[in-house]
């Protein structure tokens, strides 16, 4: 009976790692991790910062100090499941530089559970993802941030549109200090191939990216969105 | 990626070609012309092309637009495939491999002349290519050339880099991702004529024993046989059993492999074994080693390395063949085989072979040389088993465990050291924290450990090296650990995770040296299994076997 396991399988294994573990086929992913992985996770609560979505240990409503310093109209709303920490740090680089594509499914399931649940009734109407320079997806043969806003998109039956594009190939911001991550990305972007010509004044539009540094990447696309006649311009990464 | 495809005037076979300009080079020196030549977007479309003699989607060239690549240039090439063909001899490497080989060792080709000059081992037919995952017949069926992996792990996506959906193979994306649109190179094994290198004797003697199992191996290994089984006890010392085998063969200027599933074995062994073979170039492959890019006669791998070889190895050792990942994967043990030079052997070594192997080995259908006896002579020390209800419950609840401070007690006036197993990770740090209630002074020398620690290596070391008392471990150490005054518990031995094997593989652990022998193994569990008592059998048996064969202490220690 090799078709027996199939239909039924002895066990489910972590999202992550392969381990076999216990749970129900349809339980959040949190708890499809096995307990060795989440014991090195940082799951993001209540304590963030109302903006950025910064991790901040016994702190509510409180902005952080890179929020404080940045022009209030220049703020994006960003939201993350998890923090960036080492093991984070892996399956990220395991996603898009091995290319493990398989791995957008579990990341986008959870930001999809994150944003449900942290921007409920803000009439997200369009989901769009921080373009990638054409010579470097050719490279990788993906965009990441473009996968996992497929998956959020499915999830939540929201268009996914290519709304941006990158104006000039920038080096790896995983590579720069914070003062060349900030200097890098302005007017790296400008508006795509997906970009409606009506007015677009009505719409809130969620951008989808992997990880969320020093957020320079989604506020430079932000102002583009802004600049294009959003009106509201939310974030959500996988890690923070 | 492009590629082109084109045909032979009288021919029906077509052919790849990575610079159609060398390609009408070589092919109006032969005297021949070509018929019809393709440009594909991609290794995926211009085998196709091949396959189903069909072009598809491919453009049409103009062949009176091309042009021979002129004569310099091609000298220019055939010289640097020369070197090149050199370094990659017996290797099966992606496109991106390659590419990472010649910037490693300078040869400072740029990718358009790395096109050209692997066109001239295509034609030279020293090289073969392919693409990395071959999409024929039926979803079931494709396979990826790199790991020879069939099954659910090979996915279809959107690429960019063709601009089409194409199959990627999950099973190796660890190494380097193999796609349907990367080609994938096989580069044919050379037989080089061996010179008589004179290395010096080993610095090992053998038991009587040893060597009697070692003439025994060489005299199946002179009939020629593939495959041999090498059932060897644990502690029976099969690292050194081999070495004079390998020895004699590196000698002789063949190539000999030595496969482990597991990667701490791979790094436990490459001292020892670049001491005892002095004189030959020896290298240590594994994920993240450095000796990557190192051509070698000599290799210790981890199985999953063997996957970039061709064809390169006269002689295979596979130690602990029985292990994870290894025994059941199907790739694993393809890629071994696809390693093997025509022609080649390869040796099984283990101490616990599966039951079919078994019986096999009755049949006379595997050639088998069994060593009961270790090196020292000394019976292997029998598991007792104990039962305690509840142990989970108490152990979290931090109650008091009688046997396990029976075992503490008994570990003290033994002056030994102690290796406690553990089924799941999660359980590692519920003993520490036992310890630490229930007996603090064991807290302070016990560590624990399990695969995906970080410090994992170097607390091993420490434990070699004495620092800690007491190790908690998952299974990552039931094989390849050494260390001389070694005392075992198994906690929770019902958990299916200990099946007979990993039991044996275990006691295994005790009594490994001669002058200590007092060492104990306890499996202690909530409630009894096949596995415990089978495990017990199986060594009550092999230890009934020496004593009436009568090659106990005495006869091994001539």
């Amino acid at each position: 009976m090799k078709w027996w396991p199939s239909l039924f399988p002895a066990f489910r294994s972590c999202w992550f790692c392969s381990s076999p573990m216990r749970g129900m086929v349809a339980a959040s992913v949190v708890e499809h991790i096995c307990p060795v992985c989440r014991e090195q996770l940082v799951i993001l609560g209540e304590s963030i910062c109302p903006i950025c979505g910064r991790f901040m240990p016994g702190s509510r409503d409180t902005i952080c100090l890179d929020c404080n310093r940045l022009n209030p109209c220049e703020r994006v709303v960003n939201r993350s499941a998890i923090v960036y920490t080492d093991l984070v740090k892996e399956w990220v680089q395991t996603f898009k530089y091995c290319g493990k594509e398989s791995l957008a499914l579990p990341m986008g399931n959870w930001m999809t559970e994150v944003v449900k649940k942290r921007y409920r009734g803000k009439g997200i109407s369009l989901i769009t993802y921080v373009p990638m320079h054409g010579e470097r997806q050719r490279q990788r043969g993906f965009n990441q941030a473009e996968r996992l806003a497929k998956v959020i998109g499915k999830n939540l039956w929201l268009p996914v549109r290519p709304l941006l594009q990158r104006k000039k190939a920038t080096a790896p911001q995983s590579k720069r200090t914070r003062q060349e991550r900030l200097l890098a990305v302005t007017n790296a972007f400008a508006p795509g191939k997906g970009m409606p010509d009506r007015d677009c004044s009505r719409q809130t539009v969620l951008i989808v990216d992997d990880v969320y540094t020093t957020g320079a990447t989604i506020r430079a696309c932000g102002r583009v969105l802004r600049e294009n006649g959003f009106r509201q311009v939310f974030s959500v990464t996988f890690a923070r | 990626m492009m590629l082109y495809y084109y045909r032979l005037e009288g021919e029906k076979k077509g052919c790849i070609s990575l610079d159609p300009a060398v390609d009408l080079w070589y092919w109006k020196k032969q005297g021949q012309r070509l018929d019809c030549i393709y440009r594909a977007r991609s290794v995926k479309e211009a085998w196709s092309c091949i396959q189903r003699k069909k072009t598809g989607n491919a453009t049409v060239l103009r062949l009176e637009e091309l042009q021979p690549a002129e004569e310099p240039a091609v000298r220019r090439c055939l010289k640097k495939a020369g070197t090149l063909f050199s370094l990659l001899v017996g290797r099966g490497l992606l496109w991106q491999e390659v590419i990472q080989w010649v910037e490693k060792h300078q040869l400072e080709v740029n990718s358009t002349e790395l096109r050209k000059i692997l066109q001239v081992l295509l034609l030279q037919g020293k090289c073969e290519l392919k693409p990395g995952v071959v999409q024929r017949g039926s979803v079931r069926k494709w396979r990826c050339e790199r790991c020879l992996y069939q099954g659910s792990e090979i996915r279809v996506s959107a690429c960019s880099t063709c601009g089409e959906e194409c199959a990627v193979c999950e099973h190796c994306i660890l190494m380097g991702r193999s796609r349907a649109c990367t080609p994938f190179f096989l580069f044919q094994p050379v037989w080089e004529k061996p010179d008589a290198a004179l290395s010096p004797p080993l610095p090992i003697s053998l038991t009587r024993y040893q060597e009697n199992a070692m003439m025994e191996i060489k005299r199946e290994l002179e009939k020629n046989r593939k495959q041999i089984l090498v059932w060897a006890v644990t502690g029976a010392g099969k690292t050194e059993l081999m070495l004079p085998i390998v020895k004699k063969w590196l000698d002789q200027g063949k190539r000999v492999l030595w496969a482990t599933p597991r990667k701490d074995v791979v790094l436990e062994l490459f001292p020892r074994l670049k001491a005892a073979l002095a004189g030959h170039r020896v290298i240590a492959l594994y994920g993240g080693s450095d000796q990557r890019f190192t051509p070698s006669a000599f290799v210790l791998a981890t199985c999953h390395q063997v996957w970039r070889f061709y064809r390169f190895f006269d002689l295979m050792i596979i130690d602990e063949v029985d292990a994870f990942p290894l025994y059941g994967d199907v790739a694993l043990e393809a890629g071994l085989h696809r390693a093997l030079f025509a022609g080649g052997q390869q040796i099984l070594l283990t101490a616990t072979p599966p039951d079919h192997w078994q019986r096999f080995a009755k049949n006379r259908k595997l050639p088998t040389v069994i060593l009961p006896v270790r090196y020292h002579g000394m019976p292997l020390p029998l598991p007792q088993l104990f039962r305690e209800t509840g142990l989970w419950a108490k152990m979290s609840q931090k109650r008091s465990i009688r046997v396990l401070a029976r075992f503490l007690q008994q570990l003290d006036q033994q002056h030994g050291q102690a290796l406690i197993f553990v089924p799941r990770i999660q359980d590692v740090h519920l003993v520490i924290s036992w310890l630490k209630e229930h007996s603090p002074h064991h807290f302070k020398k016990a560590k624990g450990v399990y695969s995906r620690h970080p410090q994992r290596e170097k607390i091993i070391q420490e434990y070699r090296d004495g620092k800690w008392t007491v190790l908690v471990t998952t299974t990552i150490l039931e094989r390849g650990v050494t260390v001389p005054r070694c005392h075992v518990l198994v906690l929770g031995a019902e958990h299916p995770v200990f099946d007979e094997t990993a039991l044996v593989q275990i006691a295994g652990r005790v009594g490994r040296s001669a002058n200590y022998q007092k060492g104990v193994v306890w499996f202690l569990a909530q409630e009894r299994t096949d596995a415990q008592r089978q495990a017990q059998k199986r060594i009550k048996k092999l230890n009934e076997f020496v004593q009436k064969e009568g090659i106990g202490q005495k006869g091994a220690y001539m």
